[in-house]
């Protein structure tokens, strides 16, 4: 296991050098630069600013000063918000990302999880079509539809959440159904094709001729196999829940971090865009890591597997 | 996301004899019908319980407290009045700062005392001397003197600090030779403090409504001790500007300051005239999209939206009229013509081009916000000028100047490209135009191109395009501040366009002694812009927006400049 963490750490530092390293130079081969506005600021001026930010500097070594930025942990002020180092906004919005992607990833796994056990328990009845047609529907509408749609309904005209904003507890429940019910969508499929795959197993059968209850043999037998697909998406879903909420925190107000990744980019904000996109990297690898963690824990096979590949070397 | 589609689901691998099993063979039990009704109940339960009571809105809990809510626009950039660009910058400047001048509830060029109790030009209006009130204190208890204003505007021209607004300080004699460092020292300046409560300031001309400049926040003083506690007088990036550090002369002063949600102010106990500021405090919250803005202002979290979205217009003007507030802002929205290509290089078929546009048409169907039509580039300011009228539609003389121009009825005309950045409005006005180019001069080969922001400002600075969509805002209420853009040298020109008698009328006007005559070149001047035509003109703006009927004495103001220490809520019952 020490072994499995430490070649996936060394690794994961390669893709993070590579990816920063991918991100600079795509950033300055883009056309226009951070202090493009449409008021023009005079040459004179523009070229004192483009020193003070070290922007004059051969690209080598801006590129080198922004890898070194990026290991001190991203210091450097943001150039679209000169107030705020790039480290204290990333400080500021994370937790709200965070936030939301958690109650938004219980929300999916707490509708999508029971939709596809019992959708695979049922499977071909009117209970499994109607739960999948559902789960398609859900799939299908984007969140910038099921979002404004929830916004008005519950929160303009019902009034039962505010309709957008943050800073109370009840601000949180319009954005985190918005991303569960998308999100559960998906799970439900998953969990359903998980599900059948392992219910179709010899052992399943040989549970059932012991006569055990099927509560049982759902809950306790099947189950675990049966989430494998979901378990495997879980990782990257999350990563993507934290830094791609961007159009739920446009339509309900807030401060996250997905704002950053997208406003960083039209902004030339090149400190920001490599503190966004590394924080996205970093989240990626270990979401990656630990859902292969849990799926060795969840998999009997694998682990045994390994251990075979073991004797036999 | 391509990881999500990417899945595929785990395709069950039945054999024969399990897939003729019944499905039905297992779950049977009735554990999960109540399980799904168990879970429903659970989703539900919260739904049903807070329906139970009624929310008291932010509005209603702010009007309680006395505190003002704002929709404003993008993110603030900076705190710094010295640093700033954009008009929602600006608007919490002037919560937090005060100049030498302030502003009137009601008249957009009147100036009132603001740290100065009074002021007296020279004879010609090019020598200015400011007598400050003896009581105007930082928000820290100093008292605000005559070398803070110095100071303030010492680092805004040093060439080091590379402030992107300097230039509205050229006003000032040696100004701009000391921010482009021809010249050493600050004593070139034609700024003189006299003693801590007299600042003399030198003009490059005679500038009647100097005042009006001076209303912009690049003219706000800041605290010397504070700035040079944090940093370098030149040092942009220090921490003076955080709300535990930010001090101020305004009637309110930094609270709090949260990226992507809000910039809070609160009272200033030490401002001069505290006693008669009637809110507790302001929260700037910046709402970028319109539309969750709206949805904002209708769930009581906003007394005021920066915008509204032009489709919702009509639809407040006939169910919610009390709330929609149109109001002329001083603005011009027009095409640049890049005159140093083909087919824009002749000014006939720039003529052509904007006779044929049929503005009243395009204000009333397209942009739909009450926008007035426009006759020149600069927006009329009641009271101190109207521009000449220069074009208006007429599809009779725009066919025949561009028969004139060698293409009648359209027949062998080279085409172009309408560039715009990425916005749906835009994109409308340029197809409304496009058509009416097709319908009214035979030109079908006009295409519309779209780039990002920050693209499109580089082509345009690059001259590479042939028509491009553009604005224009005043920095103050004179038609200087638009006119001088189309000098030759002026960075903002972005046409190619240069006429050496314009140029000559635009400094004429700069150095006339008196109004009239300054204000007479001005018209000459842009009576050649409408000639020439280096812009097509097309609407003066209006600003549309949502105000909440308890907000008082909030009103219509050209440069959307609103004195926050006179507005007031209506509130029977505040808690002080």
């Amino acid at each position: 296991m020490f072994k499995i963490i430490l070649s996936r750490f060394l690794q994961g530092v390669i893709a993070l050098v590579s990816v920063l390293t991918l991100t600079f130079f795509l950033c300055r081969l883009t056309p226009g630069n951070p202090f493009d506005n449409d008021k023009q600021i005079p040459e004179h001026i523009r070229a004192k600013i483009e020193e003070a930010w070290g922007l004059d500097q051969p690209l080598v070594v801006q590129w080198g000063k922004s890898l070194l930025n990026a290991a001190q942990g991203f210091p450097q002020p943001s150039f679209g918000n000169s107030g705020f180092s790039v480290r204290e906004i990333i400080a500021q919005s994370f937790p709200v990302s965070f936030t939301i992607a958690v109650f938004g990833m219980l929300i999916a796994l707490a509708i999508g999880v029971p939709a596809g056990v019992i959708s695979a328990s049922r499977r071909n009845t009117g209970v499994d079509y109607s739960i999948m047609s559902l789960a398609l529907f859900g799939i299908c509408l984007p969140t910038f539809v099921i979002g404004p749609m929830l916004a008005i309904v519950f929160g303009l005209e019902l009034g039962w959440f505010p309709a957008l904003g943050w800073g109370e507890p009840a601000d949180l429940v319009l954005p985190c159904v918005t991303l569960g019910l998308f999100y559960g969508a998906y799970i439900a499929r998953l969990s359903r094709s998980g599900m059948l795959d392992t219910l179709s197993q010899d052992f399943i059968r040989t549970a059932k001729a012991k006569g055990l209850p099927e509560w049982r043999i759902l809950i306790i037998h099947a189950l675990r196999g049966g989430l494998i697909p979901v378990v495997n998406y879980l990782g990257p879903a999350f990563a993507g829940l934290i830094s791609g909420s961007f159009v739920v925190e446009t339509i309900f107000n807030m401060p996250g971090l997905g704002t950053h990744f997208i406003n960083a980019a039209g902004n030339r904000d090149y400190s920001l865009i490599q503190g966004t996109v590394a924080v996205l990297a970093v989240l990626i690898l270990v979401a990656n890591f630990l859902a292969d963690v849990l799926q060795i824990l969840l998999n009997p096979r694998l682990r045994g597997g390994s251990a075979e590949t073991k004797a036999a070397s | 996301m391509s990881h999500l589609l990417s899945m595929t689901p785990f395709i069950p691998n039945h054999s024969p004899c399990q897939s003729r099993r019944k499905p039905s063979s297992i779950g049977q039990g009735r554990l999960f019908d109540s399980t799904l009704l168990g879970f429903c109940f659970l989703i539900l339960a919260p739904l049903l319980f807070s329906s139970a009571c009624r929310r008291e809105t932010k509005v209603e809990k702010a009007n309680r407290e006395g505190i003002l809510i704002l929709g404003n626009g993008a993110e603030p950039k900076t705190l710094d009045p010295q640093l700033i660009q954009s008009v929602g910058d600006g608007n919490i400047m002037r919560a937090v700062f005060e100049g030498l001048v302030t502003f009137h509830e009601t008249e957009d060029s009147v100036a009132l005392p603001g740290v100065a109790e009074r002021w007296e030009p020279n004879e010609d209006f090019s020598v200015w001397t400011f007598h400050f009130r003896p009581d105007a204190k930082w928000s820290n208890g100093d008292p605000v003197t005559a070398n803070d204003f110095a100071y303030a505007y010492q680092r805004i021209l040093e060439p080091a600090f590379a402030s992107p607004y300097a230039s509205m300080l050229y006003f000032l004699t040696g100004a701009e030779e000391f921010n482009k460092g021809d010249t050493d020292g600050f004593s070139t300046v034609g700024v003189k403090v006299i003693d801590d409560r007299t600042l003399e300031l030198s003009l490059i001309g005679p500038i009647d409504y100097f005042t009006e400049i001076l209303k912009h926040a690049t003219w706000l003083p800041v605290h010397q001790a504070t700035i040079e506690k944090f940093g370098d007088m030149t040092d942009p990036f220090t921490d003076w500007q955080r709300p535990e550090n930010h001090v101020g002369n305004g009637p309110f002063q930094i609270k709090s300051w949260r990226i992507n949600h809000s910039v809070v102010v609160e009272r200033n106990p030490h401002y001069w005239d505290a006693e008669n500021v009637k809110l507790n405090g302001i929260v700037f919250r910046p709402l970028p999209n319109e539309y969750t803005e709206e949805r904002a202002f209708r769930d009581g979290q906003l007394h005021y939206t920066y915008v509204l979205p032009s489709n919702l217009v009509e639809w407040y003007r006939e169910n919610r009229p009390e709330v929609l507030r149109t109001e002329p802002y001083a603005g011009s929205y027009f095409y640049r013509c890049n005159v140093t290509k083909p087919p824009m290089d002749d000014k006939r078929v720039r003529q052509a081009l904007a006779f044929a546009i049929d503005r009243k048409s395009l204000v009333e169907n397209v942009t739909l916000g009450g926008q007035s039509p426009a006759y020149g580039f600069t927006p009329p300011f009641e009271g101190v000028y109207d521009p000449p009228k220069g074009v208006n539609f007429d599809p009779e003389k725009a066919r025949s100047l561009l028969a004139e121009a060698g293409y009648p009825d359209g027949k062998g005309f080279p085409g172009f490209e309408i560039l715009i950045n990425t916005t749906e409005a835009h994109r409308a006005v340029a197809e409304a135009v496009q058509a009416m180019w097709k319908e009214h001069l035979n030109i079908d080969n006009v295409a519309i191109n779209n780039q990002e922001w920050k693209v499109f400002q580089r082509t345009l600075h690059d001259l590479n395009y042939e028509v491009a969509r553009s604005g224009w805002i005043g920095d103050y209420v004179h038609p200087t501040t638009f006119l001088t853009l189309w000098q030759t040298d002026d960075t903002n020109n972005e046409t190619g366009w240069s006429n050496a008698e314009y140029d000559r009328l635009i400094q004429e006007a700069l150095q006339a002694a008196d109004p009239e005559t300054r204000l007479a070149r001005l018209m000459d001047a842009e009576a050649i812009l409408l000639e020439e035509l280096p812009i097509l003109p097309i609407y003066w703006y209006t600003r549309v927006y949502l105000l909440d009927p308890s907000v008082k004495n909030w009103n219509p103001s050209v440069l959307d400049h609103r004195p926050f220490q006179k507005v007031d809520l209506e509130t029977p019952e505040r808690k002080e």
